[in-house]
């Protein structure tokens, strides 16, 4: 193929594609157009929907991290299960010394 | 009403009105193009004040939606049918045997024969003067997403010309055939 498919297609393109000039078409548009209520979006609001999503976010994201923080020192508290029969390791009492000192 | 709005609205329908009815032609043809345009500059008035540059792309954007959402797409593709029918006719006369004239009408072929999505992709560009940039945001997709599409739909247009520079007979696809027959 000598020329790029693109330059083929450029060169093809039809006639048909460009408007004929019609003025009666050209004031039918505008007027309907102006005939359409304007669509005026407030600023102010914008800007408060924007603040009220991030306010949205950050509170979900700092619940996250406390139960996140909160999980996880509950679980550090828990008994360390070193033993290799698993379960709760017991103090060793030993012969003629009482757990209890003093 | 205010002047300078209307100045403004004016302004910018004398501007891209042309380019609004070629993309919505090639899109669902001349039956339903004054219809969209109409509706599209509706859109743009009621939000002139939130229109950004460049604007062709909004515009085009806004025409997209549009035919899509408001025409049926039975309504749409019988309309563009009828349209190609009318772009094969005036450029494949039966009598030219110009090579400029079959090369163009073999390219319409083919361009005819891809589905709807890589006749936009490639039109956007080559028809409507859009860079990948403006014509990625048209499309509502990234621009390095574009650029694959692209590729690939360009490649499919090389085969269907491929494909019908082998057939002497016009190829054009059933429904195009038969209603130039008649």
């Amino acid at each position: 193929m000598k020329n790029d498919v693109m330059n083929q297609l450029s060169a093809s393109r039809p006639d048909q594609l460009d408007p004929l000039p019609d003025p009666n078409r050209r004031d039918r548009q505008l007027h309907a157009a102006f005939a359409q209520p304007i669509e005026r979006r407030s600023t102010t609001r914008r800007t408060v929907v924007r603040a009220g999503i991030g306010f949205g976010v950050a509170t979900g994201l700092a619940g996250a991290v406390a139960v996140a923080v909160l999980a996880t020192g509950s679980i550090s508290r828990q008994p360390a299960n070193h033993h290799p029969s698993g379960g709760h390791q017991r103090p060793v009492v030993r012969a003629g010394h009482s757990a209890r000192r003093g | 009403m205010d002047p300078s709005r209307i100045e403004r609205f004016t302004a910018l329908y004398d501007t891209w009105h042309p380019n609004v009815h070629a993309y919505v032609v090639s899109r669902a043809g001349r039956q339903l193009a004054d219809e969209a345009v109409n509706d599209t500059f509706m859109v743009a008035w009621r939000r002139l004040d939130d229109i950004p540059e460049p604007t062709l792309p909004w515009l085009l954007g806004v025409a997209r939606n549009v035919v899509r959402q408001q025409f049926r797409a039975t309504a749409r593709d019988e309309s563009l049918q009828a349209e190609m029918v009318t772009w094969a006719a005036v450029e494949h006369p039966a009598n030219d045997i110009a090579d400029g004239v079959t090369e163009r009408a073999a390219v319409l072929r083919a361009l005819a024969s891809l589905p709807e999505a890589d006749r936009e992709l490639l039109t956007l560009v080559a028809w409507h003067g859009l860079s990948s940039r403006d014509a990625a945001k048209v499309v509502g997709c990234s621009q390095p997403t574009y650029f694959v599409r692209l590729h690939r739909a360009r490649r499919r247009l090389e085969t269907a010309l491929a494909d019908s520079a082998a057939e002497p007979a016009p190829a054009l696809i059933p429904a195009f055939a038969k209603e130039i027959a008649r």
